[in-house]
């Protein structure tokens, strides 16, 4: 009973995670203009999240499906493309792996502080924004847009706006790793691949 | 090892006789060089599958003995031998030794001596229900090697839906385990061909992510903008622009005297270019060809209240106050008969129809007038309640469309003398009245300053056929076009219609789609009274309140080859435009309005007898 919960409640922090960083990659990058978006604290940091209701919804809708794939251990990667809109073609990948690590470990020892969580999110999260000094800019102001992809497994039930992709990986890019973080059934890891 | 297991098992199957079989001789299905180098390796699939078809081996010998057995092998035994779990300890060890190696790979088959009855053949493994997911691949995999050569041909479509269908249920035949298991095997070939993971699915969520914000309010602007330019907006193909007229008007001149009267019909513009205009009691020509004004006549004690050209061109009518129309011949500037309606109330309005002349009293009447003949007045229709201010036959002259200030419009038969229609859709006073040059029998009407709207009749059925709201009052409606340089010059029907309070505009707009494509606000300082469109179609001439006569260029010309054959109304231009030309001719010239009739017997009989 306090697995489920606990399972509950580390797919709750993994989704917020993912609206967050969501939310400043879009800000970041520039695929919607900075008036879009307000400043919100959220672990004990001043992040970005948009205001517009259309972008709120869907990413929403996204995470929606996602937190049930997580759920159900179904999803073990998220990916964020940000694709050029005249091209077509993916300048940036943002890939988020899920590792449910809770059928593994039922011991005791493993428990994650929620703290130690947080933090390790605030890292990641530094990390992510700090990454546009890096990451080459984009110089297209307004012509890129996203594309949300989610690995599954292949007996995960599948909504209809979802259809299979392939992986839009990035030939021969550059690959950042980033810091990870962990609760008590997750392992979420990042990194960025993008056009060199 | 994998030998000692396999005395195991076939010790343990010998037993009851039945799996026993699994270990046929025939197995022997080598699909790929891999394999046959896993062969030593891997010893245990031979178990679970009994049969095959060794069509590719046929060379051994103990291959082509089994065959045979093949026939009979889907039927189990009854007597169900017992199931033999893969999991259990039986195979354990077999298990452990191949943990680490890849499924589909790992397993090849090996034969074996049969052992016991060489025909019975047991599917025993096939019908076990596999739990674990692992334990069902490798069983799969290893047991249906051979079947892309057996039933490749058969099985090649992986249909989607039964992409993650589990095994089927025990109880279900061994055929369609076999397919069940054949397309598993099918699609793990492709995917591993193709270099992808079965147990993964990447999902791309597929609708659209929002534009931006400041797009969206971009294009929006830009929606509203396309409705008054030029540019083509893909969505809304027919959308008309707006088009440019110059507002200015090309001409002015002064019109002292003009009444201010909405009721009243006082501009006219002939074929040859002739205006006439009243003003008040004195009715002035003008040639728009030269500019020369002159002075038909003036009644000094009576004002005009209507005047129209004839069809001919040469004559004109005039409506007085004191409900007489005379016809005055604009050659000799002479008057050539006076016609009493015997109702002493003004002549609003007249119409023409060849050598009949309806007139619209005050009271509301309408009278033919034939004016050949002594007796002038042919029939008198009582219909309207209120001053019939607008008169106008049709072209083919079938129909004569009248408006009343009893806010009613109606359509006559010409040859009945009873209404076809009255509408009272109007709520004022209906002047504007426009029998479309396009499509005959679509009659344009204007209401007056309470009403603002102009409706369009289907003059055969009654049906209104569209409504605009102008805004004003609307005094006058003209047909016209406009060109579109875009669309391969296509022709936009347009109306134009001449209004009143606030703006004393000039409006134009599209018949198909109704929208106002042009404008001209202010056009007269007053309320624009008359308006008369010039012969060529182009030009405006507008008579306002502010007794002004101003000319503006609203359309462009008109196509004569198209028009032509569009309207029959250019056809009897056309027949006018000689008419005109012979009775230039002084000679030929008549006073006699009897005579208009024997010249012109042709077009007249073509309009009676219809």
């Amino acid at each position: 009973m306090s697995q489920s919960i606990s399972l509950k409640g580390s797919t709750r922090t993994v989704t917020e995670f993912f609206e967050y960083s969501i939310n400043s990659i879009l800000y970041q990058r520039g695929v919607y203009p900075a008036e879009d978006f307000v400043t919100v604290k959220k672990y004990d940091l001043t992040l970005l999240k948009t205001h517009d209701d259309e972008l709120k919804d869907y990413i929403r809708k996204i995470l929606l499906q996602v937190h049930r794939w997580l759920l159900g251990g179904k999803c073990n990667q998220l990916v964020l493309c940000i694709v050029d809109k005249d091209e077509g073609e993916v300048v940036e990948r943002w890939s988020f792996n899920v590792q449910h690590i809770s059928g593994n470990s039922n011991g005791q020892d493993d428990v994650v502080d929620l703290n130690t969580t947080q933090s390790q999110i605030r890292a990641l999260i530094r990390q992510i924004t700090s990454s546009v000094t890096f990451l080459p800019e984009l110089t297209k102001e307004g012509g890129y847009t996203f594309t949300v992809l989610a690995y599954t497994d292949a007996d995960a039930k599948v909504p209809l706006e979802w259809a299979d992709s392939n992986s839009k990986e990035i030939p021969d890019g550059e690959v950042v790793q980033f810091k990870t973080f962990s609760t008590n059934d997750h392992k979420v890891g990042a990194q960025v691949s993008y056009k060199y | 090892m994998p030998e000692s297991s396999r005395d195991k098992g076939n010790a343990a199957i010998s037993g009851n006789r039945s799996v026993l079989s699994i270990a046929s001789p025939t197995k022997l299905n080598i699909l790929s060089s891999d394999w046959s180098r896993n062969q030593g390796k891997v010893s245990k699939n031979s178990l679970k599958r009994s049969s095959s078809l060794n069509i590719r081996n046929s060379k051994r010998p103990s291959l082509q003995a089994s065959a045979n057995s093949i026939y009979s092998r889907p039927k189990i035994t009854i007597g169900a031998p017992p199931l033999i779990r893969r999991d259990s300890s039986f195979f354990k060890d077999e298990f452990d030794a191949k943990k680490d190696k890849a499924t589909f790979s790992a397993y090849s088959s090996r034969s074996y001596p049969t052992i016991g009855s060489d025909s019975v053949v047991s599917q025993t493994s096939l019908s076990q229900p596999t739990t674990s997911r692992e334990v069902d691949e490798q069983f799969t995999v290893a047991a249906d090697r051979y079947i892309p050569i057996l039933q490749g041909a058969s099985q090649n479509k992986v249909d989607p839906e039964t992409l993650h269908e589990a095994l089927p249920p025990p109880n279900a035949s061994p055929i369609s385990h076999l397919r069940a298991q054949t397309k598993i095997v099918f699609k793990q070939n492709v995917a591993e061909a193709c270099g992808l993971d079965m147990n993964k699915r990447i999902l791309q969520y597929m609708p659209e992510p929002p534009k931006c914000s400041s797009l969206r309010q971009k294009s929006y602007i830009m929606k509203k903008r396309t409705h008054y330019s030029y540019q083509q907006e893909q969505k809304i193909p027919d959308l008309i622009k707006l088009r440019k007229i110059n507002t200015n008007p090309e001409r002015i001149l002064d019109a002292p005297g003009f009444q201010d009267d909405f009721y009243l019909n006082l501009l006219s513009w002939s074929k040859k270019n002739v205006l006439a205009i009243a003003l008040d009691t004195a009715l002035y020509l003008w040639n728009a060809t030269t500019g020369d004004v002159s002075l038909l006549t003036d009644f000094e004690n009576t004002t005009i209240c209507s005047v129209t050209w004839s069809d001919d061109d040469c004559h004109i009518s005039i409506g007085k106050e004191d409900g007489n129309t005379e016809i005055w011949d604009v050659e000799t500037m002479s008057l050539i008969r006076t016609m009493r309606s015997g109702l002493g109330v003004r002549i609003g309005s007249l119409s023409w129809l060849d050598t009949l002349i309806a007139t619209g009293s005050r009271s509301g009447e309408i009278q033919i007038n034939d004016v050949r003949i002594k007796q002038h007045i042919v029939s008198t229709w009582a219909e309207h309640t209120g001053e019939v201010c607008g008169l106008s036959y049709k072209s083919d002259g079938l129909q004569l469309a009248s408006g009343g200030n009893d806010n009613t419009v109606m359509i006559w038969d010409t040859r009945t003398s009873l209404p076809q229609f009255s509408k009272k859709t109007h709520s004022a006073a209906v002047k504007a009245l426009s029998w479309c040059p396009y499509s005959p029998n679509i009659l344009a009407s204007g209401g007056g300053q309470t009403d603002k709207h102009i409706h369009f009749w289907n003059s055969i059925t009654g049906a209104r056929v569209g409504s605009i709201n102008t805004g004003s009052q609307v005094s006058s409606l003209h047909w016209g076009q406009s060109h579109t340089s875009t669309n391969g010059g296509m022709m936009n029907k347009e109306i134009v219609a001449t209004g009143g309070n606030p703006e004393n505009a000039i409006s134009v707009y599209n018949y198909e789609t109704k929208f106002k494509v042009a404008e001209v606000v202010h056009a007269h300082e007053a309320r624009i009274c008359c308006s008369q469109l010039s012969p060529d179609g182009t030009t405006l001439a507008t008579v306002g309140g502010d007794e002004n006569l101003k000319f503006y260029k609203i359309f462009d010309p008109r196509c004569t080859g198209r028009s032509r054959e569009d309207g029959l109304m250019d056809g009897m231009l056309g027949l006018i435009g000689k008419e005109g030309c012979r009775t230039n001719d002084k000679e030929n010239r008549s006073k006699n309005s009897s005579e208009i009739h024997t010249r012109r017997p042709s077009s007249t009989s073509q309009y009676l007898i219809r």
